[in-house]
C-alpha cells in the first residue's frame, strides 16, 4: 500500500499534506482491525483453568508472528466455546475470533512443567487464525533456521542459538526434514491434525530453551508472540519531505499507531545515516489531516553538503514499535549547494568547545579552501559554552554574552543553534542594560576545519570585541600573539567583565552545569541533531 | 482482570543473551563405531562436525532412517519409523533467564535427572550430561496408540542410545 502510494506521488510537482492523507486513507482502513488489537496479562488463564505463570520476560525476543497474517487469536482450546470444558457454542463461536487474547501456557495438564506454578500444565499457546477455516491460512517461521523433525501433527524448526519451536496440526505442510527456512517462510496451514482424530483448528506454538539451571524445557510464549503480533499489526510511520533545498529541509512524519508522540526521521546522505530531527513541530496544515499538529520538522540545510556537487538525501521515519525505517514521500532527492562564501572573522574552537556547543558536522561543518580560511582574519576564541540570558520581563528577548558585550538572538538564530529556552538565565533589565550591545549573533553556526584539523567558527567583525587580525597569523598559536590577536592570547572567552552583576546572579555556576549535561546528552547520541525549541 | 493496552511490556527486550557451556568429550572408547557405521554418509558428515556429542538411537531399524543435522552449537536427529516419530538433540547454548529459578526433574535418564514430560501426546525427556542439554521426543502417528499411552517407549528409547562422536571426539 505505501508503496502503491509512492508511485502515485512520482511526478506530482508538490506533494501537499492533503493529497498525501487522500492517497494513505486505504491504508489506515487496512490497520483499523487490528489496531483494535489487545491482551491479558501473562498468566492471566481462563478462571478454573488453572494458574498460569505471571512472568513478563520475552523468553524469544525479535521472533516473528508464526502465522502469516493478522488478525489472529491466541486463546485456550478446551476452555472456550466448542472446547471440551468450555461454555456453549462451537469453536467457529464469534468469542474465539476476538481480542482480548489470553494466555494459556500453564493450561491445567497433568504433563510436567517445571515453569508452571502447578509443577504440571500446557506446554505452549493455542493460536487461532482470521478465520475458522482449515488448510487456508498459512504458517511461517519464527526465525531463520533448520526443520529438524516433522512427525504426524508437529513439525519442529530449530534456530542458531538452539532455541527450538514447534509447529502443531499443521496441513499441508511445505517443508521437509534437513531444510532450512528463512524467517517468515511458509511452512503449512492452520489445521486440526492430531493423528487422525482432529483437534480445533488452531496452531499449537512452543518455545523449547535450553534453560540455564533447568535444562531443555518449554518456556512461556505468551509474550513473544504479543510482541511479534505487535510488529506484525504495527502501522508504518507516514510522512513527506517537502523541502529539500539550500536553506531548509522541511517535512512531516507520524505513527498512525501512536499519533500523539513525535517520531524521529532519521537524515542519509549519499547512502550514509548522518543525522536526526525530531518532528515534533506544531503545523495547523497537520492537525486536522494526522489528528495530532505536532508532527512537523524543519532544518536548515546541512553545510557539509554544501560543494557545488550532487547529493542523494534520503529522509526515512524510525518506527518507535518495530525500530523499521520507513522512507519518506517524495525522498530521495537530489541535494545540490554550491560552496558557502567566506566572509567575515574565523574564531578559534577546540574539541571541547565543539563538544559543549554541540556543533555538528553534518550540519554546521562547510567544506572550505585551505587558501580560503587562512585569508580570514581571525578573532577571539569562542566561549567554553554559550551563555545566553534572557530579559526577566519579557523572556523571548535573549542575548548571548560575547566577550565583554551582548549580542541579540531571535527565536530562528536560538533554533539553528540548539539553545533552548530553559539554557537562558533570566536577567534585569537593570543589569543588561549595563553590558554594550554589539550586532547580532549569526543566524546558524558556520564551522570550517583546515586539513591540519584546527577549526573554526565564522563570525561577523562587527560582532567581536578587537575583531579584525590579519590572517596571516595563526590564532592557535598563543605564545607569540599575532597582531591582530591580542584578544585570544590567554585568553579562553572569559574577558576580565564588566559582569559583576551577572556573576552576583551565580549564572556562571549554572552555566557550567548545564554544559555538563550537554556533554552528557551529545555523548549519548554522537550524530548531532538540531534540536527543536 | 482489565485489558492491556498496546504497545505494553511485550515491547521491552529483555532477553539475556546465551551462556555457551563448557563442552566435556566422552572417552574415545565409548563410541559406538558400529552404529557410526550404520548412519548414511551425510549423517556421519554431520557427526564429524558436530560441536557436541552425538547421541544416537543404535536400534538398526532406526539408525537406517536417521538423519543428523548441526547448527552452531547443537545437533539434531531425525528419524521417523514404524509409526513413530523421534526427535533427539543436544545443544551447549544456555539462555539465562533471571526469575527462572534452578531445578532438577525427578526422573532419571542415563543416569541424571531428567524431566520426562508430554506435549499434545508426545513424550520427551531432557537431561543433562557432557555439559550439553539433550532431548529426546517420541511422537506416535497415531496418539492413541498404546505405544504413547504412557512414558514406557520413551524411557525405552533413553536406555538405548550410543554416543558415535563430534567435532572434538572423532570415531
Ligand atoms: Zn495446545
Amino acid at each position: 500500500m505505501i508503496r502503491a502510494c509512492r508511485a502515485a506521488a512520482i511526478g506530482a510537482s508538490s506533494l501537499t499534506p492533503t493529497v498525501v492523507a487522500a492517497l494513505l486513507v486505504g491504508t489506515l482502513a487496512s490497520h483499523a482491525r487490528a489496531a483494535e488489537f489487545s491482551y491479558l496479562p501473562p498468566g492471566d488463564l481462563i478462571e478454573g483453568s488453572g494458574d498460569g505463570r505471571i512472568d513478563d520476560h520475552v523468553y524469544a525476543a525479535g521472533i516473528r508472528f508464526p502465522m502469516e497474517k493478522t488478525p489472529a487469536f491466541a486463546n485456550s482450546q478446551v476452555y472456550n466455546a466448542g472446547g471440551f470444558l468450555g461454555p456453549a457454542g462451537g469453536q467457529c463461536d464469534d468469542s474465539n475470533y476476538s481480542y482480548p487474547w489470553r494466555d494459556n501456557y500453564c493450561e491445567t495438564r497433568s504433563w510436567d512443567m517445571p515453569l508452571c506454578p502447578a509443577g504440571t500444565g500446557h506446554q505452549g499457546q493455542d493460536i487461532r487464525a482470521a478465520t475458522c477455516e482449515k488448510d487456508v491460512h498459512w504458517v511461517v517461521a519464527a526465525t531463520d533456521g533448520t526443520i529438524t523433525s516433522i512427525g504426524s501433527y508437529s513439525v519442529y524448526l530449530t534456530a542458531a542459538d538452539g532455541t527450538r519451536y514447534d509447529y502443531l496440526h499443521m496441513g499441508s505442510v511445505q517443508v521437509a526434514v534437513g531444510e532450512k527456512v528463512k524467517r517468515g517462510q511458509q511452512l503449512g496451514r492452520v489445521s486440526n491434525e492430531f493423528g487422525g482424530t482432529p483437534t480445533s483448528i488452531h496452531l499449537h506454538f512452543n518455545i523449547r530453551q535450553n534453560v540455564q539451571g533447568l535444562g531443555s524445557v518449554y518456556v512461556p510464549p505468551y509474550l513473544s508472540l504479543v510482541a511479534a503480533y505487535e510488529v506484525l499489526v504495527d502501522s508504518p510511520p507516514l510522512g513527506a519531505l517537502e523541502v529539500a533545498d539550500c536553506t531548509r529541509l522541511r517535512g512531516y512524519a507520524y505513527d498512525p499507531d501512536t499519533p500523539d508522540l513525535p517520531l524521529e526521521v532519521e537524515v542519509a546522505a549519499d547512502g550514509e545515516p548522518r543525522a536526526t530531527v525530531s518532528a515534533n513541530e506544531p503545523r495547523e496544515d497537520l492537525c486536522e489531516l494526522v489528528g495530532a499538529c505536532d508532527h512537523g520538522f524543519e532544518a536548515l540545510s546541512p553545510y557539509s553538503l554544501f560543494d557545488g556537487a550532487a547529493h542523494e538525501l534520503r529522509f526515512s521515519a524510525v518506527d518507535a514499535e518495530s525500530g523499521l525505517r520507513h522512507e519518506l514521500l517524495e525522498s530521495p532527492q537530489v541535494f545540490t549547494c554550491e560552496s558557502v562564501a567566506l566572509a567575515g572573522v574565523r574564531r578559534p574552537i577546540d574539541a571541547i568547545v565543539e563538544n559543549a556547543w554541540s556543533f555538528s558536522p553534518f550540519w554546521d561543518e562547510a567544506p572550505a579552501g585551505e587558501a580560503d580560511i587562512v585569508a580570514l582574519p581571525f578573532a577571539e576564541p569562542l566561549d567554553e559554552a554559550p551563555r545566553l540570558v534572557a530579559l526577566a520581563s519579557d523572556p523571548t528577548l535573549q542575548w548571548l554574552l560575547d566577550g565583554g558585550a551582548r549580542r541579540s538572538v531571535d527565536a530562528a538564530t536560538a533554533k539553528a543553534w540548539r539553545f533552548r529556552a530553559s539554557d537562558a538565565q533570566p536577567i534585569e533589565a537593570s543589569a543588561l542594560d549595563a553590558v554594550p550591545e554589539r550586532a547580532p549573533w549569526p543566524a546558524r553556526p558556520l564551522i570550517i576545519r583546515r586539513p591540519s584539523g584546527e577549526a573554526y567558527l565564522l563570525d561577523v567583525a562587527e560582532g567581536i570585541v578587537g575583531a579584525g587580525g590579519s590572517g596571516t597569523d595563526d590564532p592557535t598559536d598563543r605564545t607569540g600573539g599575532g597582531a591582530g590577536c591580542a584578544c585570544a592570547v590567554g585568553s579562553r572567552g572569559r574577558s576580565p567583565s564588566p559582569f559583576g552583576a551577572l556573576a552576583a546572579l551565580g549564572i556562571t555556576a549554572t552555566l557550567l552545569r548545564r554544559r555538563d549535561l550537554r556533554r552528557a546528552a551529545s555523548e549519548g547520541s554522537p550524530r548531532s541533531e538540531p534540536r527543536s525549541g | 482482570m482489565s485489558d492491556r493496552p498496546r504497545g505494553g511490556q511485550a515491547a521491552d527486550d529483555r532477553t539475556a543473551d546465551t551462556v555457551a557451556g563448557a563442552v566435556r568429550w566422552p572417552a574415545a572408547g565409548t563410541l559406538d563405531r558400529i552404529a557410526f557405521a550404520r548412519l548414511d554418509e551425510s549423517s556421519r558428515d554431520a557427526v564429524r562436525t558436530s560441536p557436541v556429542p552425538v547421541l544416537v538411537l543404535r536400534e538398526p531399524a532406526l539408525l537406517a532412517v536417521t538423519r543428523v543435522m548441526t547448527g552452531p552449537a547443537w545437533y539434531a536427529i531425525a528419524a521417523r519409523e514404524g509409526g513413530l516419530t523421534i526427535s533427539l538433540g543436544g545443544t551447549r547454548l544456555a539462555h539465562p533467564h533471571p526469575g527462572v529459578a534452578p531445578a532438577r526433574g525427578r526422573s532419571i535418564v542415563r543416569g541424571e535427572p531428567a524431566f520426562v514430560t508430554q506435549n499434545e501426546a508426545i513424550w520427551s525427556a531432557s537431561w543433562l550430561e557432557n555439559g550439553v542439554a539433550y532431548v529426546l521426543e517420541v511422537e506416535c502417528d497415531t496418539p492413541s496408540e498404546p505405544r504413547c499411552a504412557d512414558e514406557r517407549t520413551l524411557l525405552g528409547l533413553t536406555a538405548a542410545l550410543s554416543y558415535v562422536g563430534g567435532a572434538g571426539g572423532q570415531p
